[in-house]
């Protein structure tokens, strides 16, 4: 995290600044003595999907080490909001992004806890259950299962009706369970 | 019976979806899950016949990690090591459980390219790929924890705090 909000110091210090009950663990990206000498100007405004998905290669993404892609994308959703996910949305939908990285990214999507941007997070991971890539297919799924709403229900059954790899039907089927218990 | 930690995904094909792999091959994706070391090693766990040790294998392994989220695993027969002229030898691991990792932690030792790859045949016929649901390796995390095997204050940060919240 410190590596990715190192061009973005006066984003720290806004944040710090006007709205520390907002950030959570991205908040001890710097320490105080160093974030309080920085420049006021929002540049978090320019954080983008670019600088938050950046240094995450396809191969190297392991199940359950990605702690830093989870901090940036709760920041970028938490200050962008539907336009950080409408972009999210273009990326994956035009292969910007490794399937592996979309789907982790859309796990992370299901596991923000932000109340404003819950319904735009559950539309995209809907959407994605129709994906080519059975990878991000699956990364959907998961993700719908973290964010744990009845309401994917509908989408995930006819998805499930739709797959043909059996072993991520089971894998749909699981979350369906889940969702329904 | 045997556990390597897997990735679901490069398990899982059809005709249809590889219709380039000639009948009785299969696609090369399942051979990146059985990458060796650098001293041609490939971990493996020792399960039970009744399974009676899978959940806290499965809890030692993800507890390693920064964050929660789901345990894809496969399960094969131990006598596909036989068939594939591949040695196993007790060895250390870096799971959270120690108990675990003294009683069944196994390296795959001397493996050359065609024991690997006729490993990986053998395993994807006879093996059983599954996946633990990232709630359920919560709670099995939880459940290592509360029984004195895994030490919290090992954890991650982000782990311990996922923890802590779901």
């Amino acid at each position: 995290l410190h590596t990715f909000l190192k061009g973005s110091y006066s984003f720290v210090t806004v944040i710090q600044n006007r709205e520390p009950h907002e950030l959570g663990s991205g908040r001890s990206a710097l320490p105080a003595s160093e974030s309080s000498t920085l420049s006021l100007e929002p540049s978090w405004k320019k954080l983008d999907w670019s600088s938050c998905l950046a240094g995450f290669a396809d191969e190297d993404i392991e199940d359950g080490m990605t702690a830093t892609l989870g901090e940036r994308i709760s920041i970028l959703i938490r200050f962008r909001g539907s336009k950080a996910i409408e972009e999210l949305k273009v990326l994956i939908s035009s292969n910007s992004i490794s399937p592996s990285l979309a789907s982790h990214t859309l796990r992370w999507l299901g596991r923000i806890k932000e109340a404003a941007s819950f319904d735009l997070r559950l539309a995209l991971l809907c959407e994605n259950l129709r994906s080519k890539s059975p990878v991000v297919r699956d990364g959907a799924s998961l993700g719908l299962a973290a964010l744990g709403s009845p309401k994917a229900i509908p989408d995930l059954q006819n998805a499930i009706k739709h797959e043909k790899l059996p072993g991520l039907r089971a894998d749909m089927e699981q979350v369906l369970r889940e969702l329904q218990f | 019976v045997l556990l390597r930690k897997v990735d679901k995904r490069r398990w899982d094909w059809t005709a249809d979806t590889t219709p380039w792999v000639s009948p009785g091959d299969i696609p090369a994706t399942p051979v990146s899950d059985f990458n060796t070391s650098i001293d041609s090693k490939i971990s493996v766990w020792y399960v039970e016949r009744d399974e009676s040790n899978l959940e806290r294998i499965i809890a030692g392994m993800a507890a390693t990690r920064e964050t929660a989220d789901k345990f894809d695993y496969v399960l094969f027969p131990e006598d596909v090591l036989n068939q594939a002229g591949v040695t196993a030898q007790a060895a250390p691991s870096r799971s959270k459980d120690r108990d675990a990792n003294a009683k069944w932690h196994r390296d795959l030792v001397e493996m050359s390219v065609s024991k690997l790859i006729k490993l990986v045949e053998l395993v994807h016929r006879e093996g059983i790929v599954s996946r633990s649901s990232e709630r359920h390796v919560i709670a099995l995390i939880r459940k290592s924890i509360d029984a004195g095997l895994i030490e919290k204050r090992a954890l991650h940060e982000n782990l311990s705090k996922h923890l802590s919240e779901n």
